[in-house]
């Protein structure tokens, strides 16, 4: 038992001390934000996407994904999550480890050097992300995929889906001329697409699994997945915390700091130890997966509880923070509609509880 | 970040736990759970047999009983006395709080006096801070001692004090000297209960155990009864409050109370109900996390650091998470949850009845939910000023 950070976990979080810092801050929260309405008409401004492709390049050669940990991951991931920083990051990192699980050192080493992946795997906007669309292979791949993040940057679009001969998992070029998307308009205003990939040569295409061993490669994916995200969304509900902290210590009424009641001050109180909670859950998960051990339920928990977590402060750091926290020009409100996607992005939480209850479950059956 | 225990201790915990499956202690369990109403345990030959292979105190210096080992297998061997359904309050509060202070503070005469019969097994404290106006605000105590000669005289009532019916000793927080600064001018004393001044009256609980009324009538105590300085005793009583709050016990008595509902929804298949799932998983992924929270203080306490604040937070979250699931534990098993051991038609069941009557004093005790919130607050937010 030792509950500390490793050294290699501290030693991945401080790479990320200044891009992930307070000058960066503000910048990094606020890139790819529109204006309400606005997500699936504007074109991309041309300065921001330079912006985001710098930031984007910085971070991989920084070694964002390059030969981590899941332990050390999460904690990269909690900094990503708190700086609320949008990229390809999760989708690209699951499609380097499906990558290696195919024996695609080369493709996998291109992705760790900044060559970022969008996954698509939802057919319909409300799917879940366990149960891939559909995929036709009939004279080239044609498939509809939705919430696909950042499809207008990307250089591979990583297509998971179910064909008539079974299920799939394919690498398409970002730049194909067979695939074209629309912007989603969503309530975190991030950068995510409907792409239709209509009639993609196979050639054009790399099969990185197919049959069982597909859906299998796929399943575990998700896994680490969610320990990921976890991580993400427990660095997003601390950031919303410490915003709120920060700001009702210097608000005052009533003649003094509204932190200094009792009221407020618990609230943030109970916030904080379910941070805490949620953190602990997910390094736990990280280590059962840095060990080999099934960690399948404690992935499914920590991603549950976080996302939970993430919506009670984005919900609590605008109520704490009163009128001036739904202003646009406040993070109370970001942080408070970017947790209402990312609470569902990897799996609703109802979702992963039912999927945890089953191995809960079996668990109970066999002692 | 290392989550799991060594080999040679998981070799403690299966020894443990061994020990803990022999007859002769389930025959002590057993006898507990069939105590018949307002009858509680106190010294229990299990502490006795423990304290033969140095195990109650395993964690003191072999000169006081124990083996010199750390908190870490301490807190082994609470979490397995917890799971083996033995009681563990007694050896808690006489080995973990008076043990501790004693340790920290104790001349070495009182620990040569104290700390053997202790870790033996064979006798036991209780403490005696809390009294009729006075709770979460300890520094307001009025209990006092009277200059006496080279002593002092003992006046006062302490209320709400758990087990004081079996004890030998009490650790008793007094004030010896009144002060401006209302910290100042606090003593402890190890009182003698036994003695011709101290009345012990029952106070009649919601739960298995008792509060204890002591009435302590001018009972005459010397130097050699004050543990630490003289005057001195609220830095002891705030050195030696966060480490009752690990949060350990009580994340255990969660994980216990939410083993029995997993296991009896198991058998009666609500376990395969989705609309009781989603709560059961939240409970486990809480429970899960509070089993974390709580051994990380251990493993900082083992390691020199103890933070109060992070104590804080594993106490509040593993007590509130207890009342959680024991509310759970009758919802999801209706009114046959609700009949207690002593109903002819008792099955084991009566153990969620019982956690439910036991849930609100451990958000109480030790400090309540509301001081935890507010140790977060103000030293761990910055809150609150
Ligand atoms: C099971 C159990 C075992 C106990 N064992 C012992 C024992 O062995 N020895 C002993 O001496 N005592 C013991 N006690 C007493 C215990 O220490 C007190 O219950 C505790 O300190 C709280 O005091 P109180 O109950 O008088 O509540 P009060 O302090 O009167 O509080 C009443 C309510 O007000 C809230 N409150 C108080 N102050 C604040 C504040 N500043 N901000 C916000 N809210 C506040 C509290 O949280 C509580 O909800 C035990 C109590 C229980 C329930």
């Amino acid at each position: 038992m030792n509950l500390t950070l490793s050294a290699g976990q501290r030693a991945a979080a401080a790479r990320f001390d200044e891009l992930f810092g307070e000058d960066m801050r503000d910048d990094l929260r606020r890139m790819g934000n529109r204006e309400l309405g606005a997500g699936a008409i504007a074109p991309l401004d041309e300065d921001e996407t330079d912006v985001r492709q710098a930031v984007w390049q910085t971070f991989c050669e920084l070694g964002g994904l390059r030969g981590l940990t899941v332990a050390e991951q999460v904690v990269v991931a909690e900094k990503v999550g708190a700086a609320l920083y949008q990229s390809p990051w999760a989708d690209t990192a699951v499609a380097i480890e499906l990558a290696a699980a195919a024996g695609h050192d080369d493709l996998g080493a291109r992705m760790t050097d900044g060559e970022a992946v969008a996954v698509a795997v939802r057919e319909r906007t409300g799917d879940e992300p366990d149960r891939p669309g559909r995929l036709d292979l009939d004279g080239g791949v044609h498939a509809v995929r939705q919430f696909v993040a950042f499809a207008a940057d990307v250089s591979w679009f990583l297509l998971a889906g179910v064909a008539a001969a079974g299920p799939r998992l394919l690498l398409v070029p970002g730049d194909h001329p067979g695939v074209t998307w629309r912007r989603h308009d969503d309530i975190g205003r991030g950068d995510f697409y409907e792409v239709t990939f209509r009639g993609v040569p196979v050639a054009d295409v790399v099969e990185l699994a197919a049959g069982a061993p597909a859906a299998d490669a796929w399943a575990a994916a998700l896994v680490t997945a969610r320990i990921r995200h976890a991580a993400q969304l427990v660095g997003a509900a601390q950031a919303a915390l410490d915003e709120t902290v920060a700001y009702t210590r210097e608000r005052r009424q009533f003649g003094q700091p509204v932190g200094s009641f009792q009221g407020p001050a618990f609230r943030m109180a109970d916030l904080s130890t379910r941070v805490h909670a949620a953190r602990l859950l997910t390094c736990y998960a990280a280590w059962l997966a840095d060990e080999g051990d099934d960690a399948r339920l404690a992935a499914y928990e920590a991603l549950a509880t976080a996302a939970d977590l993430v919506r009670s402060a984005g919900t609590e750091a605008v109520q704490l923070h009163g009128a001036v926290g739904m202003t646009e020009e406040h993070d109370a409100q970001l942080f408070y509609r970017r947790a209402a996607v990312d609470a569902l992005l990897w799996g609703r939480p109802t979702e992963l509880r039912r999927a945890a209850a089953a191995l809960l479950t079996e668990a109970v059956r066999r002692r | 970040m290392r989550f799991n225990f060594t080999e040679e201790q998981e070799e403690f915990r299966r020894q443990v736990r061994e020990f803990l499956a022999e007859d002769r202690v389930r025959k002590v369990a057993d006898a507990v759970r069939h105590l018949p109403p307002r009858e509680e345990p106190g010294l229990l030959d299990v502490y006795r047999w423990l304290g033969e292979k140095r195990w109650l105190a395993v964690n003191w210096p072999p000169e006081y009983g124990g083996l010199g080992g750390t908190i870490v297998e301490k807190s082994i061997l609470t979490e397995e006395l917890i799971r083996a359904k033995v009681p563990d309050l007694v050896h808690i509060v006489s080995i973990d709080i008076v043990g501790l202070v004693l340790l920290l503070v104790g001349t070495e005469q009182q620990k040569r006096t104290y700390l053997p019969a202790l870790a033996a097994g064979e006798q036991n404290w209780s403490v005696l801070y809390s009294e009729p106006g006075v709770g979460s605000d300890l520094a307001a105590l009025r209990t006092r001692a009277e200059p006496d000669g080279d002593g002092w005289r003992l006046y006062g009532r302490k209320i709400y004090s758990l087990k004081s019916q079996f004890a030998d000793f009490a650790l008793c927080a007094a004030r010896t000297t009144d002060s401006a600064v209302r910290f100042h001018g606090i003593t402890l004393f190890v009182v003698p209960m036994r003695s011709p001044g101290v009345q012990i009256q029952p106070i009649w609980n919601m739960s298995d155990e008792q509060f204890c009324d002591v009435t302590l009538d001018g009972i005459r105590l010397t130097r050699e009864h004050v543990i630490g300085e003289v005057d001195g005793g609220w830095q002891v009583i705030n050195e030696v409050l966060p480490v009752e709050r690990t949060g350990l016990e009580f994340q255990a008595k969660a994980r216990r109370l939410l083993d029995e509902v997993l296991q009896r929804a198991a058998r009666d298949g609500t376990l395969d109900d989705p609309a009781y799932q989603q709560r059961l998983v939240e409970l486990h992924a809480a429970a899960t996390a509070a089993h974390l929270m709580a051994w990380q203080v251990i493993s900082d306490l083992r390691d020199g650091r103890l933070d109060g604040v992070t104590t804080a937070r594993s106490k509040l979250y593993a007590t509130e998470l207890f009342k959680q699931i024991s509310e759970f534990a009758l919802e999801i098993g209706g009114l046959d949850a609700t009949l207690s051991g002593w109903d002819a038609a008792d099955n084991g069941g009566g153990r969620r009845e019982a956690a439910h009557r036991e849930g609100p004093g451990i958000t109480l005790s030790a400090g309540t939910s509301e001081i935890m919130r507010y140790l977060i607050a103000s030293t761990g937010l910055q809150l609150l000023s």
